[in-house]
């Protein structure tokens, strides 16, 4: 508990990670509805669109941010200390991972009832299944992100290029405009990103009453989570923990 | 000289790992090649769904709309058509009840009168002019593409200058002794090099499978030297100016976005507030979309 108040606190500090899980959707909120204002007619406003689109890419942008959390013991010269005391490797994770995801899921929380009291978004009907489907992701992105962080050799490279297939797979999911395509190609790779389903779902559910989809991406991301975590556990890189700040780098 | 030597000692250090770098130098080729291609084998069709009580009905109606070289035509299922709409799986949905159609979209009501009436028209067998106004063409849609991409590609690769910041590699450098200028620019026309070599092995082979793209061999080459400088210059004062990659990265996808945003990547500038029309201007996605242009009416006057 003590270890979970840590962490906790020491991620709610950081103005950075908090800059980019509140500012940064709801701005790009703000400025995508006033762009597409016109593109949409009754059936949802441009605001309310890219409210239901944009939290799960914003959270799936946050990978990177949580890798970073990861390694803080290595960029303070602090990992020794954690290492020396009596804490096991399971309990480590576990607790950075749910301090994390504590951390980032009150920021989407601000963000949930920002976009909720401005822009009237239809959350009401299944607000507690699109709140929870949102905390389950962040619960896997933050796994995703420990063990990007923790266990791999060559974050440095990794981390470079994540940024492009979370694009890419917000592009193809509809995050910024609708993709309507005849092409099969593009119909394949659309069916292929994570964040299509996640507002497949959402939409479904808020739209068509219709749950099926939306509990299954649950179901999905805490299976992924458990299965992430128990691959962080087992695959616990200590020198990522204390030098992963610089070990993969050429000197 | 101290230009050369960093910029030396940095294909070096590239190739102390060899597989990484050819990793590092393929993938960006990839991303661009696979992004530009399925941008231009895009077709201008409508996604239509159809609902109707009679399966009859709706069999008559599917074989009459098919007809149309524009329309896709497949029946949708009433109970998930809202999400189908919000999800881009179709663009409209046509709805046949007693006879009587009617148009479902998520688009304004100006829109689904303008579906209605298409929709009429090929029913009644009359032409139908192009549905889809062409906003771009495939050479300014593939750079400003090209450009989003490369503002965080340069920013990854000039993340060195960062790296050698926290490592105290400059220290050193400075103490041979030579400017940080040369440093800096060492670095720079490393990443500018690098970057219009993959930029131009990207575009080559686009115009080589593509017949599409109608800008001769030298224009696109003009055009991609022209964003490698554009986004190596941004992605230099990115790292410069940051304190760690990780807010270089960010900051660099942050910009990507927000002039694509602005920049008329997703929405025509002409369509834009007044406001955003005037705040694209700082936009360098807008400066390439432009520049394209003018080498398009250059060409085919």
């Amino acid at each position: 508990m003590r270890l979970f108040k840590f962490y906790f606190i020491r991620t709610m500090k950081d103005s950075f990670t908090i800059g980019y899980s509140i500012i940064f959707p709801v701005i790009i909120v703000l400025l995508m509805g006033l762009l597409r204002k016109s593109a949409f007619g009754d059936l949802i406003t441009s605001y309310q669109y890219y409210s239901y689109t944009l939290i799960p890419f914003c959270i799936l942008c946050e990978i990177t941010t949580v890798a970073y959390l990861a390694q803080e013991e290595a960029r303070k010269k602090v990992g020794e200390r954690f290492l020396s005391a009596p804490i096991s490797m399971k309990t480590l994770v576990v607790t950075k991972l749910f301090a994390v995801t504590t951390a980032l899921g009150i920021c989407h929380f601000i963000v949930f009832s920002i976009f909720t009291i401005i822009f009237h978004t239809k959350f009401w009907g299944g607000l507690f299944l699109v709140f929870f489907l949102y905390q389950t992701f962040t619960l896997f992105t933050a796994s995703l992100g420990l063990l990007l962080g923790l266990c791999t050799k060559n974050f440095i490279i990794i981390k470079n290029f994540m940024n492009i297939p979370i694009f890419l797979f917000a592009i193809l999911a509809g995050t910024f405009f609708p993709i309507s395509t005849v092409s099969t190609l593009i119909k394949l790779l659309v069916n292929l990103s994570p964040l299509y389903w996640i507002n497949r779902g959402i939409f479904l559910c808020m739209y068509d009453n219709k749950y099926t989809i939306l509990l299954l991406c649950i179901a999905c991301n805490l299976l992924a989570c458990a299965f992430l975590i128990a691959i962080t556990v087992v695959r616990f890189r200590k020198e990522a923990f204390l030098y992963g700040d610089s070990f993969s780098y050429e000197k | 000289m101290g230009i050369h030597l960093v910029m030396k000692n940095n294909f070096n250090r590239c190739m102390a790992h060899k597989v990484r770098y050819i990793i590092f130098f393929l993938l960006p080729i990839a991303v661009a090649l696979i992004a530009s291609l399925v941008n231009i084998q895009e077709t201008k069709q409508y996604n239509v769904g159809v609902i109707c009580d009679n399966e009859e009905e709706t069999d008559k109606l599917v074989s009459l709309l098919n007809k149309s070289e524009k329309l896709c035509i497949s029946i949708a299922n009433y109970e998930e058509q809202n999400a189908d709409l919000l999800t881009g799986k179709y663009r409209f949905i046509i709805r046949l009840n007693d006879n009587k159609i009617s148009i479902i979209t998520m688009e304004s009501s100006k829109k689904a009168e303008y579906y209605s009436n298409m929709i009429e028209n090929i029913i009644n067998s009359k032409s139908v002019t192009s549905n889809i106004k062409k906003t771009y063409s495939k050479e300014q849609q593939m750079m400003e593409m090209l450009l989003a991409l490369f503002l965080v590609m340069t920013t990854i690769n000039a993340s060195s200058l960062i790296m050698d910041k926290q490592n105290q590699t400059i220290n050193r450098f400075l103490f041979a002794p030579k400017r940080k200028l040369s440093y800096i620019m060492g670095n720079y026309f490393y990443n500018l090099l690098l970057t219009i070599i993959q930029l131009s092995v990207a575009v080559f082979i686009v115009k080589v499978i593509s017949k599409e793209l109608t800008l001769d061999f030298g224009k696109l080459f003009l055009l991609t030297t022209a964003i490698a400088l554009i986004s190596t210059t941004l992605g230099t004062i990115i790292c410069l100016v940051s304190k760690s990659d990780v807010s270089a990265n960010i900051t660099a996808a942050s910009i990507a976005t927000v002039s694509s945003l602005i920049g008329g990547a997703f929405i025509p500038i002409n369509t834009m507030p007044k406001i955003i029309q005037t705040l694209s201007a700082i936009s360098p996605i807008r400066w390439i979309i432009e520049l394209t242009k003018i080498f398009l009416v250059n060409t085919m006057g």
